[in-house]
């Protein structure tokens, strides 16, 4: 369906998602809570998140403790997908960040791939570009690892 | 040799330019030898009307005078058809002749009410000639250089005056009287010869006095339809000539009433009776020795001192005490005597120069026709008015005019002399007030300070921002989201400025460019407004900030960067100094920017110092002060510390005083000061212009100045405002050009009116002759004596040297 907009209007369409108004209050009815599956592609851990990440709906297996817990069984290499993510807010990207600091404390690498362009926005405004390794596909964010 | 030793004789009793020597003498004469014959004129006038129709139809007289205003309106169409020099020549002329056909007529002639047509002709005599002569000295001279010459002018008519009255003293006791009317066709024969010289003399220097060339010329094209008509119409929409004819008609009227209750008293006195015109030459000639001296000794001075509203004030409030005087001893001669002395002392000296000042600042062209029916025709219409009212007053108390001379009517007519002297002082309050106001319309106001215009009429944060985020396009895609953020958040991104900032991606070649980032910018721009609010953005970055994970995230960022001395890390460092800027002051961040602030890229140190003012922490802001004196980074530096206001007044008041700060440091704190510009930074600059540190008074008087501008209410020390003044002036030496006399200007609107101030300033900036001479009037009528004395001869040098340069 999105593919009849375009991608200026897919991208409108996204942040009309992730950002509703007052009048969209039925989408905000019908926004997903945040959901986690866990893939293992070559030796990289890859979260694909799904839904909302926001302080509201926080659940009792967060972002950062799905992550330390791959650390703590050795998988040092994670990457966050979120191809699937419909809003995060000052929370998730807390969550993030947590995540990032404890894989790289570990010797680790914690990188993201596919994050929608208002968070890119916001990344680039916090300078988070600066510190977090972002890609734009999973497959480029995959092949980094490796040749890092 | 002949000029040089004419100026140097009258240097020494007029203040005189060079250059102005034998136009002034000619002047005099001319004045001279129309007031030496009317003197003859005037005391025939009075002894054939009291001899042949007595006191008592005095009113009568008074009231032909309304007849003058057919003469005047004759004269005013003369005036604007013929030349200025055939004009005065065939007046000249016309009354040569008619005075000898009176003294034709006097001879042979036992007709009484041949003596009401003589005082009706004697008025128009005075009238046409006094105001011909003031035309021209109006014409002439602006008002820095009447203000000057005025005194000696009319010291030259009371003289004519004084010898007129002794010579009709003279002849009149000698049984001569029959002489005196052929005396004065031959004053008025030299005044001929006197005014041909002064046409001549015109001619011959039109390049120095401009208006020679109108002088000897009709009015113009304006003026060829001037009559009384018109001179009324253009006095009736002009508020200040309206005044001016106001008190006209009030001083006549109130003359009339003095010349009755004197002229009565007179003629009931036996000795003064026996030989009226002896009696009259004799007490003329008095009054205006008293006049002359009046004249000489104290107008000029007087009103060069006290300005014109004490000139003014002077003449009513003599003859309102004169007036209780005579309405106390009604029968007294002495008192008669005092107060007509008074009138005409006054009336011919002080009174007739400050009247002819309130004319300088009236527009050439409506002087003339204002001249025409207030001086022409309304005196002697007032007059006339001031024998109906005489009559009527009469009436009114119930006496016939025949029997009107007693006591009674004598103090009826000093009361409402008082009423009437009371109005006269109400309205020269008011003119004298409008004079200034009239001086200031002739000096327009032409700029403002610069700095003053650019803040008010431009965002300059906002076209820097612009310009900023464009040039950050080019450098990195993080600068310019920082920039398009700030610009959202400031409510700044106009249709306009997203038309100007939506350039094609194609002509952003940023190496550094994300491949997030590679869009169409075009429709992107729109979107970060509309689809983002910026309200919720914002709230999101300043969590995101707050989280302590990404404080310690960016502080090991930081440390990196700021360690690493690669020429490419400048971007980052810009960056990272922007980035800081959206930190709270408490973040461990903002320590980072300290390092920043001192860094020696000036585009680094321009982010910093912009996050710097946002934080608005302290510890930058001795750093901020010192790169105030280096050149590349001041502007910034500045502009920051001026966000800070006045929390950071005490430590720039440190660094201003601090003799082992750089000078350029210490100039620039003086100018925050004056961003500041609150009553305690002007107390600052002020004390330090009291310790009178030469190299840096130039920026504090500055300062002081913009203050001044920006906050008008602060008041300043006015002592240490001379004190500054005194020593600028004495600094100043030789001015070689009027702007070196800002500072002294900028000192004296502290405590004056700045607009009035800085108008004069300007005016004599522009540097003619006539601007330097309003300009000077203003600050005449502004300034203290104290500050004029200093001042003024510097200004008149300039004007001089103007004049010596036309």
């Amino acid at each position: 369906m999105l593919s009849h907009y375009g991608k200026r209007n897919a991208y409108i369409w996204e942040l009309r998602l992730t950002f509703p108004r007052p009048f969209d209050k039925k989408l905000i009815g019908k926004a997903k809570a945040m959901m986690i599956n866990r893939r293992d592609k070559n030796n990289v851990v890859i979260f694909d998140i799904e839904g909302e990440i926001k302080r509201s709906d926080i659940t009792d297996v967060t972002l950062h403790q799905l992550v330390k817990e791959q650390l703590e069984v050795g998988k040092k290499h994670i990457l966050l997908n979120f191809e699937k993510v419909e809003f995060i807010d000052s929370f998730g990207v807390g969550e993030i960040l947590a995540s990032y600091i404890s894989t790289h404390n570990l010797g680790g690498k914690l990188k993201l791939a596919r994050i929608s362009k208002k968070l890119f926005l916001i990344f680039q405004v916090t300078m988070l570009t600066k510190v977090l390794d972002i890609h734009e596909e999973e497959d480029s964010a995959l092949q980094s690892f490796f040749k890092d | 040799m002949a000029k040089r030793r004419l100026f140097k004789i009258l240097s020494a009793v007029v203040n005189i330019k060079p250059g102005e020597e034998v136009l002034a003498t000619l002047l005099f004469f001319y004045f001279f030898l129309i007031t030496a014959p009317f003197g003859i004129i005037k005391v025939i006038r009075t002894a054939n009307y009291l001899e042949d129709l007595t006191a008592k139809k005095l009113p009568y007289a008074y009231i032909t005078l309304i007849l003058v205003g057919f003469a005047v309106s004759l004269h005013a169409r003369l005036q604007s058809r013929i030349s200025r020099r055939r004009l005065l020549l065939s007046t000249l002329v016309f009354f040569i002749l008619t005075g000898l056909l009176f003294w034709a007529l006097f001879s042979v002639s036992d007709w009484k009410w041949l003596a009401l047509i003589y005082y009706m002709w004697a008025n128009i005599f005075v009238v046409a000639l006094t105001t011909q002569f003031w035309f021209l000295v109006n014409d002439v001279f602006n008002p820095r250089e009447a203000k000057r010459l005025i005194g000696f002018f009319g010291s030259g008519g009371l003289l004519g005056g004084i010898a007129g009255y002794l010579l009709t003293w003279f002849l009149a006791k000698s049984e001569q009287s029959h002489l005196l009317l052929l005396l004065s066709a031959l004053f008025l024969c030299a005044c001929m010869v006197v005014v041909n010289a002064i046409f001549a003399w015109l001619k011959k220097n039109e390049s120095r006095f401009t208006a020679a060339g109108s002088a000897s010329k009709p009015i113009g094209r304006e003026a060829e339809r001037v009559g009384l008509w018109d001179s009324f119409q253009s006095v009736r929409v002009n508020d200040y000539l309206k005044l001016m004819a106001a008190i006209v008609v009030v001083t006549w009227i109130v003359s009339t009433f003095i010349d009755w209750q004197s002229m009565s008293i007179i003629e009931q006195n036996r000795a003064a009776k026996a030989n009226l015109a002896s009696f009259f030459g004799q007490f003329y000639a008095g009054m205006l020795v008293f006049a002359f001296l009046l004249q000489f000794v104290l107008t000029s001075r007087f009103i060069n001192r006290f300005g014109i509203r004490p000139g003014l004030m002077i003449y009513p409030l003599i003859i309102l005490l004169c007036s209780v005087g005579i309405g106390a001893f009604p029968e007294s001669l002495g008192v008669a005597i005092a107060i007509k002395g008074s009138d005409k002392a006054l009336s011919y000296s002080i009174n007739q120069s400050s009247r002819e000042l309130l004319y300088i600042p009236v527009m050439p062209n409506l002087k003339y026709r204002a001249k025409i029916f207030i001086d022409m025709f309304l005196n002697r219409f007032s007059k006339a008015v001031g024998g109906v009212l005489l009559l009527g007053l009469f009436f009114i108390v119930g006496l016939k005019p025949i029997a009107a001379i007693g006591i009674e009517p004598m103090r009826w007519v000093s009361i409402v002399t008082g009423g009437f002297v009371l109005l006269w002082i109400v309205l020269n309050f008011k003119i004298s007030g409008a004079y200034v106001r009239e001086v200031k319309d002739q000096l327009a106001k032409k700029w403002e300070r610069a700095d003053g215009i650019v803040a008010g009429k431009m965002d300059v944060e906002a076209a820097k921002l612009v310009v900023d985020t464009l040039e950050s396009r080019m450098q990195s895609p993080t600068l310019f989201a920082l920039h398009l953020y700030e610009l959202a958040r400031q409510n700044k991104l106009t249709p306009e400025i997203r038309n100007l900032l939506g350039l094609k991606p194609s002509e952003i070649s940023s190496p550094l460019s994300h491949p997030l980032f590679e869009y169409d910018a075009s429709p992107w721009l729109p979107d970060f407004e509309e689809r983002i609010p910026p309200a919720e953005m914002d709230k999101e970055i300043r969590e995101i900030l707050s989280l302590e994970n990404y404080q310690k995230l960016m502080e090991d960022y930081a440390g990196k960067v700021l360690e690493d001395k690669s020429g490419g890390s400048e971007t980052a460092r810009m960056e990272l100094a922007k980035a800081i800027g959206l930190m709270e002051d408490r973040s461990t961040l903002a320590a980072r920017l300290e390092d920043l602030l001192l860094d020696a890229s000036p585009k680094v140190f321009q982010y910093a110092a912009e996050s710097a003012a946002k934080l608005k922490k302290k510890e930058y802001v001795p750093i901020l002060i010192r790169k105030l004196g280096d050149q590349k980074a001041r502007e910034d530096a500045k502009s920051a510390l001026e966000k800070y206001g006045g929390s950071i007044a005490g430590t720039l008041s440190d660094f201003l005083s601090d003799g082992g700060e750089g000078l350029d440091v210490r100039r620039q704190a003086a100018s925050l000061l004056a961003h500041i510009a609150t009553r305690e930074t002007a107390d600052v600059l002020l004390e330090e212009l009291a310790r009178g540190r030469e190299e840096l008074n130039e920026e504090i008087i500055d300062a002081l100045d913009r203050i001044r501008s920006q906050k008008p209410d602060i008041e300043f020390e006015e002592e240490v405002v001379r004190g500054g003044f005194a020593s600028e002036i004495e600094k100043l030496g030789p001015a070689k050009s009027p702007s070196d006399l800002l500072p002294l200007f900028k000192l004296l609107g502290l405590v004056y009116d700045h607009e009035d101030i800085f108008r004069s300033y300007q005016n004599i900036l522009k540097g003619t002759k006539d601007s330097i001479a309003y300009a000077v009037e203003l600050l005449d009528h502004t300034v203290d004596l104290e500050i004029k004395e200093r001042l003024f001869p510097i200004l008149e040098g300039f004007s001089s040297k103007k004049s010596e340069v036309e």
